[in-house]
Formats: C-alpha cells, structure tokens, sequence
C-alpha cells in the first residue's frame, strides 16, 4: 500500500486518547492522516534514511502492514511519543535491548529532524528526546515573565535552606526514619482553584489566556514550541504557574479542533517553520 | 571559585583540576564518586534560580560561581548504606539540572549536548552550518547498502547512537554478513580519505591538531598495534571559523570537533563531541587546552 501525498502524520503511543481525537478531527480537514504509534517504528519492515553531504535528508520506512511512508510525502507530523519501543529486542540481554533502544530513538530522532518544519513538535534544534523538567520550564517561565510557584530539590531535608522553608516541604511520612537526610522535593503548590491556557500556534485559549495568553505564546516561542498547556493553581494571592506540559492532553473539543487546525495549516504550508 | 564536577580519577578532570591548582584559581572538586558527602538544593520561585551546595558544612552559593566544567560518568552507587545511594542519585540527577539552569559559564549544558544523541541528526546540523559531512546511510535493507557501496567505492559503519563503537570498512568480509543489519538499522558512511584533524574549541580559542595514522579509527589504533602520531596543525580561517559557529550554535564552550582533510584541503566533518578528552590531545601537541579551559571558567578568556 502507497499513501497519498501529503500525509497528516499523528505519532503517539497506544494510550493517548488526545491523539486519537486529534487524528479525528485532523481527518475532518485533511485527506490523508495516519495514526502511528511509535512501536510500528521499531517493527517497521524497512528503514532507509539518508544524510547527503549538505545535510538533506530523504528516505523512507515501510511499515510492518506494508503502509510506505516517504519523506517527501509526509506533510505533516504530530509527535506526542517520548520513546521508540523495540519489540523485536524482548528476549535479548538487557544490553542488547539499551543498545537497540538508543539506535532506534537515533534513528527516528534523525528522521523526524529531516523533516524540519512539518514536525509539531519536539522544537527543531533542541536535540533528540531533549525534554525540558518542569523546573526548567518554570525558570524559563520565570524569564518571559509568567508568576511561578516555588519549586525545590534538596539532597537533604535537614539543609538549611530547606530548614529555613519548612512550611513547604512534604508532610513526614508515618514511620519513616532517617528524615533528615533523605532527599526531598519542595514544592509549594497553590492548592486554590487552578486554570490553564494552551498555546497552540501563535494563539492561546484557556480560562487563563486572558491573562496570560501572550506570555504563554511567548513562553511557547522561547522554547521553540507550537503546542503546549500551562497549568496554573491560586491560594489566594493570584494564580502561580505550576506546570508545564508539551504533550497535554485535551478534553475540550474546541482545544482539540486548534491543534487540527494547526496541523492542516502546517500541512498545506509550502516550507513550514 | 570554579567548580569541577566528575570523577577525580578521569584523565580531563585531573588535568582541569591540577591547571587550576597551578593557576592558583579558587576552586571546588565534586568528585562523583562520593556524591553522599555533598548536598544540593536547587529552587526555582519568584525571585528566578537559586542554589546551593553544603560542603563539609560550608554551603557555597552557586550563583556565585563563575564557572562549571562538568563531566558527569556513571554514579557509583554507595556501598552499604541504601539511602546514601539516593541521596548521590538526588545530586547528580539535581546537579545536571542546575547546569542547565545556572546563568554563569557552564562548560557544558546537559542540554546543549543532546545533539550527539544522533549522529545522522547532528550530520543535518553541521551541513546546515557550512561543513560538508560523509554521505550517510542509515538502513536494514542490505540491497541499498550494496547500492551505497557500489555508488561510494569504500564505505565505513558505525553506531548511529551517541554510544561510542568503533568504526568498521564495510570490506568483502563484512558484506557477507550484511544480512544482518535486518536485525536493526545501521549507520553507513561514505570513506573520506585523507587526514584526521580533531579541533578543540575553548570558547573563543581554536586548538587543532592532526592525527597520523594508519588506523582506519585512530582512537583504537593502540589496541590493534597501530601507531598514532599528534601534532599541533594550522587550520585555515575559514575552517577555524566554521568550527567556532557550530560550537557557538550548538551552545557547547568546549567541545571536539572530528575532521578530515580531504587531499583537496577542503575539511568532512563527522561529529562534535560534546565531552572531550582534550588531555589526550594536549599531551600529544603541547597545545595549551586545559590552561584555556580553566581561563574560560574564571572569566579570563571570552
């Protein structure tokens, strides 16, 4: 089987219902979409990918069920997959398996970084598997002038900065002993009312985008991001981001119509960005 | 102060520690093999980053370091006691975290060094920043690797993971056994001949070196028996500045930039690693690499 040129391409594991609704609705605005979850990579019956000596990539990998997708017939990617699984490296030695696994991931990473600007995302530039820790985008938040809540690492609860904010750290578990020296996360999360905004594209909605909705698109572009949802809780003194999530998953129709819409205009795009 | 965070008995680390010392620089050795002796705390909030170190009771303000050079290893795990062996995790997990996060000279950012996760993807990243890479194929499919051959003449293999493998001709023997790239794809390139030449980029300073030797992969050349020779090489100033933009773009203030200089002078790269083992090189040239690395660190060089 050959697809049609100008593929809508929804890359997601098995469990993203986002995804799911997403390939949906994208189906309503473009002819051709497939959703491909990330383990038919790893099963794909042929890859070839080249890298030519001015860095032009082409190719193509066929798929187990015989499904061809060319490099140059894929108009668009959506890549909501984390990792690349290995099916057929089950039954090796575990060294086997790291090893499959970290060529397989080069591979797609390679793969998906030749198709530039078609792919929403990981941002271009930012490296394989690259994932910002929340603190990371938190700061990065801070930057672009969002309000953040406090958030905290410490190798020991008993260091004084954690003394001097022990209002924050994580309740004491029953029973649990060598307390001053275990390491904690100290977070200060608002427990109030929440409310969020998603940047999909240059726009963002949510209960928040009033108020933040530029900032969040702002926060988007520094990351080199077209999607993401920012989660943001209040105790009372305002609403403090809390997190920061590239992968959200999507309830609201409306939310699920925008980022279709974003991947039938990046699809119908001559040279996406 | 400087901080240095590896393993004090890994060759690069000694030798920063040691020009530091001689230098008579401020500095601070976190040795990752007794992480459970040193505490972190990291914080993001309202006032933007913040971090500490607790040092033999003395806590040291990160913000107020000038400069990292880390070269994190694996983490041993501590023997015994379970809960030190969490705690060194904690730090070296929240320590990397803090690189990415610090605001001042941080040779190099977790975050900068993804791109040798991939060196087909990395490959697209030099060739868009002016150096020429091998023709690359990455396959399962033996038929288009013949293909290749037949189209390159002579052509090496290699891992397409940052894990380091050592590179092979693809020569009669090896392609009887081609079936099994069905297994998994490989990475075939195009053989360049010509001359290695492994450039260390220290901020605004280029150190080249050339590499003679027999070997088809000179860092293995040792082990199979090979000679290797090392010496200081002139690069031309485009080339310099070329490698000074890819450093600069991939956001790495120390990084190894793997050449080959065709017989027609123009320059292949093939990869940047973004953790050198610079000593080796500077053992072998003379050049000055770990005096500039340490200058880099304090501010004294840009």
């Amino acid at each position: 089987m050959t697809t049609s040129a100008g593929l809508v391409v929804v890359l997601a594991p098995s469990w993203d219902v986002t995804a799911v609704a997403v390939a949906r609705a994208a189906a309503t605005r473009h002819a051709g979409v497939l959703l491909l979850r990330p383990e038919q990579l790893g099963l794909a019956r042929r890859w070839v990918h080249r890298v030519a000596p001015d860095g032009t990539a082409s190719g193509e990998v066929v798929l187990g069920d015989g499904t061809r997708l060319a490099d140059g017939d894929i108009a668009c990617v959506l890549n909501r997959a984390e990792v690349v699984p290995v099916p057929r490296f089950a039954a090796s030695t575990a060294k086997d398996r790291a090893f499959a696994a970290m060529e397989t991931q080069a591979l797609v990473a390679s793969w998906l970084a030749g198709l530039g600007g078609r792919v929403v995302d990981p941002p271009p530039g930012s490296g394989p598997g690259q994932l910002r820790r929340r603190r990371q985008w938190l700061a990065l938040a801070h930057e672009v002038g969002l309000p953040v809540a406090p958030s905290a690492l410490a190798t020991s609860a008993r260091l004084p900065s954690v003394v001097r904010r022990r209002h924050w750290t994580h309740p004491v578990q029953a029973g649990e002993r060598h307390l001053g020296r275990r390491p904690v996360e100290v977070d200060q999360p608002p427990d109030g009312p929440g409310g969020e905004v998603l940047v999909v594209g240059d726009r963002a909605g949510g209960t928040l985008a009033g108020r933040y909705g530029r900032r969040c698109v702002s926060l988007a572009g520094a990351a080199g991001s077209r999607l993401l949802q920012c989660r943001f809780a209040d105790a009372g003194g305002g609403p403090l981001l809390v997190d920061v999530d590239p992968r959200p998953e999507l309830h609201e129709p409306a939310a699920i119509t925008d980022v279709a819409e974003l991947l039938a205009m990046v699809a119908a795009a001559k040279d996406p960005p | 102060m400087i901080i240095f965070y590896g393993r004090a008995d890994d060759t690069p680390m000694a030798r920063a520690v040691e020009v530091a010392r001689e230098l008579d620089v401020e500095h601070l050795l976190v040795d990752q093999g007794r992480l459970a002796t040193v505490d972190l705390w990291v914080e993001v909030g309202a006032d933007g980053v913040d971090g500490r170190l607790v040092v033999a009771g003395s806590e040291v303000d990160l913000l107020a370091v000038q400069g990292i050079y880390a070269r994190p290893l694996e983490v041993s795990a501590a023997d015994g006691d379970p809960l030190d062996a969490r705690r060194a995790m904690t730090f070296a997990d929240g320590f990397l975290e803090w690189l990415d996060l610090a605001p001042g000279c941080v040779v190099n950012p977790p975050a900068a060094m993804h791109s040798n996760a991939s060196k087909p993807y990395q490959a697209q990243l030099l060739a868009r920043l002016g150096f020429p890479v091998p023709a690359t194929l990455v396959t399962d499919d033996p038929e288009e690797v013949m293909a290749f051959r037949r189209e390159h003449v002579r052509v090496v293999y290699k891992s397409i993971s940052g894990v380091r493998s050592v590179v092979r001709e693809l020569d009669d023997t090896a392609a009887r056994r081609l079936d099994r790239v069905r297994v998994l794809p490989t990475q075939f390139q195009a053989y360049v001949p010509g001359t290695d030449v492994r450039v260390h980029v220290v901020g605004s300073r280029v150190f080249a070196a050339e590499i003679v030797s027999p070997a088809l992969d000179y860092r293995y050349a040792t082990r199979d028996g090979l000679p290797v020779r090392l010496a200081a090489h002139d690069l031309p100033d485009d080339t310099a500045e070329r490698c000074l933009r890819v450093a600069a773009a991939l956001g790495l203030r120390l990084c190894g930039i793997d050449l080959r200089r065709r017989p027609d002078g123009e320059h292949v790269c093939f990869e940047v690693n973004p953790m050198p083992a610079y000593s080796y090189f500077e053992a072998g040239t003379g050049q000055p690499i770990g005096v500039a690395l340490v200058e880099l660190l304090t501010g004294k060089a840009a």
